[in-house]
């Protein structure tokens, strides 16, 4: 098992304290089989927690207010967690029937182009697992990772037709493809451990496909496909929407900027004797 | 078509339940009832009753008509409804529970997932999670039309908030005031306990444990609601505070409200806003009429939100149609009170058979409400036959279709004296954690149009008070 040290810094500014400020986040990493927490804590200045619940995908959520008249607020959510090494397979317990995660979602919806696309795979005789990784391999080939030429509620078919996004809608694409293949697959929100960069802007996003008697397999098509112990999942969810790290509202609030920082770096490789 | 007329079996005859009332609706006292008619207005705009239709330019206020002549049920027909509503309201609950958790019902295939998984009344956020006690459908309303003598068919259930309740009440308040002498002639059953049965079923739901001191209050989404009378109504009556988005916070992780004296926790919202608009954390994003966070504070158990969220599942005119074996599979008993058949104009074959049949059908929107979207096949022009076709061609799944039915009458009370209308009923079901209260009567809404099937107070339907009478 490896354990990485995991530091996520959110920052909020505003020039008039908001009247309301509320935010839902999913900042403790989810546990499974692969992954499980050894230390973990969510550090709030201006602002109080008001409830822990585990939502509908298993996800630990921790519902905070703004204090009031404050003008800078900052959530840091820090820990260890250590990773099994596995082949990027992981089975859950959530009570969600498979079957729905084939519901197509507002930012996952295919559109022509995506559907056109998807054709080229509906015939092949293959295994379901090399089904999926064509796809991935596929869509890696055509897409550009690319900053700023998509924004936080760009479906998958206007990312398709731009050929271009950041992980968010590659995995968007890469679930409007899956479902409409009719595989189950889900979103993923978490990091990336990187060996040559430990100081990272944002969080990582991913997909996961579920292939039946295996599990669900965990697919980055941003990277190098396969999802393996670099990997620390965050929360999972049928879209961003409900895998979404953090998710607020602020009322009538002033020009509000947010700063974040993330920290991810391994710290020991424990050998189990 | 010949129609079941509930007050005269025949030209001579009587039947027996109305026959006390009609001895005294035609005594010589009674002469001038009809010029009574605009007293009944009268009291109703006194005490502010009014209805917002949706769909016209200005929203103005209307007086739904009320007819001064009761509907009445017998004791016994009654008491066969009641088993039927009460029946049908647990076997929902089953359902609702199962749907959310381990799906036995689609494991079982007696229901399609595709049914589930297409439907946008599903919400995933309740999968996993038991409300408190169990409990989904707090308040429902059942539809009910009667085809003859013995048979009561089920036309559709309510039970994400329904409405029409604040009506049953005024109806009768509103009898009492104008003939105060016929309540001690003739035995009926009351109906003005509703509010204290509601508010006692309420507090029963409380989250941690029935608690007579918990905090009830009713969420509207304010006074432009076509129902806000009724929600400030209720609130009144069961002295309760009346609560809007604005009203509500998240403070030391609970729901409360705004006073006065600083905020109270909330234990049991009866809300009035729709499951989109509940939260714009889980739902809609830019809804300003619910709670932001509401949802997570159910979700850890500390508020009791009435009806659930996710209710809307069991009341899809979709679902309706298997109902029958949701009852048999939930309860191992039959259904007491029988659906109206109904083809799922998604199967191809039912779509077949609806097109060379519409004429003779009924073709409503499987999410449509208030009588809005549908073709009455028999008094459809050739016209809107031929529109409704092409629709149903583009989208067949959004519809359903049921034989036109011959609906039982109850006369009104015109200038030239009685004469029959189209009725159909909605009791009214309370589900506590160990009981089901069904509300005497319910609302009769009636047809006010000579051979109109539309009921619908939207449609020009107007409502009678009901009676159910004392056993003798």
């Amino acid at each position: 098992m490896i354990e990485v040290a995991i530091k996520n810094f959110v920052e909020f500014e505003f020039s008039k304290p908001p009247l309301y400020g509320i935010q839902r986040l999913r900042l403790t990493p989810k546990e499974n089989e692969k992954q499980k927490i050894i230390t973990w804590d969510i550090i709030l200045k201006g602002a109080r927690k008001e409830t822990e619940y585990f939502d509908h995908h298993g996800n630990f959520c921790c519902l905070l207010t703004f204090e009031k008249d404050i003008k800078t607020i900052s959530i840091s959510a820090e820990g260890v967690v250590g990773i099994r090494q596995t082949i990027g397979v992981v089975n859950d317990l959530s009570e969600i029937p498979y079957w729905l995660f084939k519901r197509h979602t507002d930012l996952a919806k295919p559109g022509r182009s995506i559907r056109e696309f998807c054709k080229q795979f509906s015939d092949d005789i293959v295994s379901d697992l090399d089904l999926v990784y064509d796809v991935a391999k596929c869509l890696k080939k055509l897409l550009t990772y690319s900053i700023g030429t998509t924004k936080i509620d760009t479906t998958a078919e206007e990312a398709f037709l731009l050929k271009t996004g950041v992980c968010q809608d590659f995995s968007h694409i890469f679930i409007s493809c899956m479902r409409e293949l009719n595989y189950p697959a889900r979103y993923v929100s978490g990091y990336l451990k990187m060996n040559d960069k430990e100081d990272q802007e944002a969080t990582h996003a991913w997909t996961e496909v579920y292939v039946n008697n295996l599990g669900w397999v965990g697919i980055d098509v941003s990277n190098n496909i396969i999802v393996d112990e670099n990997y620390i999942v965050l929360a999972t969810g049928f879209d961003y929407k409900d895998a979404k790290p953090l998710h607020g509202i602020q009322f009538e609030s002033e020009n509000n900027s947010i700063k974040t920082a993330i920290k991810v770096q391994q710290q020991s490789l424990r050998v189990k004797i | 078509m010949s129609f079941f007329d509930e007050m005269f079996a025949d030209s001579e005859t009587t039947r027996s339940c109305y026959r006390k009332y009609y001895s005294w609706l035609n005594s010589p006292e009674q002469k001038n009832i009809v010029k009574r008619k605009d007293e009944a207005e009268n009291v109703f705009r006194r005490t502010g009753i009014t209805f917002n239709v949706y769909s016209e330019k200005e929203e103005t206020e209307k007086l739904i008509p009320f007819d001064l002549i009761p509907r009445i049920l017998g004791d016994e027909e009654w008491r066969m409804i009641k088993k039927g509503v009460e029946q049908r309201v647990r076997a929902i609950n089953s359902f609702l529970f199962d749907i959310y958790h381990q799906q036995e019902i689609i494991k079982a295939n007696i229901i399609p997932h595709g049914l589930i998984n297409q439907n946008d009344a599903f919400l995933p956020e309740m999968i996993g999670f038991t409300p408190p006690n169990g409990i989904y459908t707090h308040i429902a309303g059942i539809d009910l039309v009667r085809t003859s003598e013995k048979e009561f068919l089920v036309l559709e259930d309510n039970v994400r908030t329904p409405s029409g309740v604040s009506y049953m009440i005024e109806n009768r308040e509103t009898m009492y005031n104008m003939f105060p002498e016929l309540f001690s002639k003739i035995k009926v059953r009351s109906v003005t306990e509703y509010p204290s049965e509601l508010i006692k079923a309420l507090k029963a739901s409380h989250p941690h444990l029935a608690d007579e001191n918990c905090t009830v209050a009713v969420l509207t989404p304010g006074i432009y609601n076509s129902a806000y009378f009724e929600h400030s109504f209720l609130a009144d009556q069961m002295g309760v505070e009346l609560v809007e988005s604005q009203d509500l916070q998240i403070v030391d992780g609970k729901v409360a409200m705004r006073t006065t004296q600083g905020y109270k926790t909330i234990d049991v919202l009866y809300r009035r806003v729709d499951d989109m608009f509940l939260d714009p954390l889980s739902f809609k994003e830019d809804s300003r009429l619910g709670v932001p966070g509401i949802m997570d504070i159910y979700k850890s158990g500390s508020i009791t939100i009435a009806n659930a969220p996710g209710t809307g599942i069991a009341d899809d005119k979709a679902i309706y149609s298997f109902m029958p074996k949701i009852i048999k599979f939930y309860t191992g008993q039959n259904a007491i009170l029988k659906n109206v058949e109904t083809w799922r104009c998604s199967e191809k074959d039912h779509l077949q058979y609806v097109l060379q049949n519409i004429a003779s059908l009924v073709i409503k929107e499987v999410h449509g409400s208030g009588g809005y979207g549908m073709l009455i096949g028999p008094t459809a022009s050739k016209k809107e036959i031929s529109i409704f076709k092409s629709k149903l061609l583009r989208n067949p799944s959004n519809y359903i279709a049921q034989p036109t039915l011959s609906l039982s009458t109850v006369p009104i009370l015109k200038k030239s004296g009685l004469t029959p209308r189209h009725v159909d009923l909605r009791p009214f079901a309370l589900v506590s954690p160990n009981s089901v209260f069904v509300t005497p009567g319910g609302l009769t809404r009636v047809a006010l149009k000579k051979g109109s099937l539309v009921v619908n107070s939207s449609q020009g339907g107007g409502t009678k008070d009901t009676w159910v009478l004392e056993e003798e």
